[in-house]
């Protein structure tokens, strides 16, 4: 009693607020807070080439008619085309992939990315993104063996066709992983409708 | 004591409590991201690893937004059945479009305002930089590829030629 009225005497006007357990607690909350903070799902872009009317861009090699693949999961390279079929989800819907570019040979004709023929079992897109990689390195590796002065070639496109039910996110996923395997210029199409 | 009280005020010492505001504010300032446009929330975007952060070289966005045919109104009589709605925004806020013929109207409108492609201004300085005018499609998850595919096509004949597609990041 008596030292509690020496000290108001002394110091008349400092009322005393235990501030530092509360800073305590709100350093603990906003530190819970912070680290269980989550933004929302924020929004990136996929640049895209736009399709052009018609069935297929010219300098692609006709495709072998999908009915003609007899397993499923194969794969074929055939001139600068690519077959695949896909095991997608469980399901396998068949879709073709098509690898165009503007390379041209001495006499004006689309020269052959990939001359040599290759196979293998496409069950998955990353058998299609190892398959991809290899056409665009082996692009990429031609570029580097030309002399200095001479122009670069145009780094391949990539072409998908779609059918027309295939939904966006499907659509979405396939120019993902074109990208991941190199390729900056890739082009929805809508199924040709070649020869049965 | 009463004559203590009145002779000096009483202050509490805000200077920590202000120190957490600040640094709360700070937190929520960094981590805030701004859209110029009002997105469409009932479009349900796919992932996609790739995507990239939003190009800053793009001068004017024109956001097309294709929503769920599943997701969006039936009832609707301005669009056929299996079609979801679609807007067109331009920074001034979403119109409406009633299918492709609509967008490439309003598409084309847009190309002759900015001077894209064949509307450019042949007597401007070739050393100037031009503006980049980018169509950025924002598209349903389940939309089929034959409407995102008669939408490019009209993209492309109102005279645009970048094209970016929108995805969540991951």
């Amino acid at each position: 009693m008596f030292r509690r009225r020496k000290r108001m005497q002394d110091n008349p006007t400092e009322p005393e607020l235990p501030i530092t357990p509360m800073l305590d607690m709100s350093f603990q909350l906003m530190a819970f807070f912070i680290l269980t903070f989550k933004s929302g799902p924020t929004e990136g872009q996929l640049a895209l080439l736009l399709p052009r009317e018609g069935n297929s861009t010219p300098d692609v090699v006709s495709l072998n008619p999908v009915q003609e693949v007899k397993h499923v999961g194969e794969v074929r390279l055939v001139g600068t085309t690519i077959d695949f079929t896909l095991v997608l989800d469980g399901v396998p819907p068949r879709r073709r992939i098509a690898v165009s570019e503007d390379k041209k040979d001495a006499n004006g004709q689309p020269a052959p990315l990939v001359s040599s023929s290759a196979g293998g079992t496409l069950v998955n897109t990353d058998v299609m993104v190892y398959e991809l990689r290899k056409i665009m390195d082996a692009a990429k590796a031609a570029n580097a063996d030309l002399p200095t002065g001479v122009e670069k070639l145009p780094l391949p496109k990539l072409e998908f066709q779609f059918e027309d039910e295939v939904r966006y996110e499907l659509v979405i996923r396939f120019v993902d992983d074109a990208k991941r395997a190199g390729f900056q210029k890739v082009i929805p199409m809508p199924l040709a409708t070649g020869p049965k | 004591m009463s004559g203590h009280a009145t002779s000096e005020k009483c202050e509490p010492d805000l200077t920590p409590l202000l120190d957490l505001v600040l640094q709360l504010v700070m937190f929520f300032m960094l981590t805030a991201n701004f859209d110029k446009f009002q997105k469409n929330a009932a479009v349900k975007l796919p992932k996609a690893v790739q995507a990239m952060a939003p190009d800053k070289s793009i001068d004017v966005q024109l956001l097309v937004e294709m929503a769920s045919p599943q997701r969006g109104d039936p009832a609707d009589p301005a669009r056929p059945l299996g079609v979801g709605k679609w807007s067109l925004s331009t920074g001034s806020g979403a119109r409406p479009i009633q299918g492709p013929t609509d967008l490439f109207e309003k598409l084309k409108a847009e190309a002759e305002k900015h001077g894209v492609g064949k509307y450019a201004d042949p007597n401007a300085d070739p050393g100037r930089r031009k503006t980049r005018v980018a169509v950025i499609l924002r598209v349903d998850k389940d939309v089929p590829f034959r409407q995102i595919y008669d939408a490019m096509l009209k993209i492309n004949q109102a005279g645009f030629e970048d094209v970016q597609l929108r995805a969540i990041r991951g």
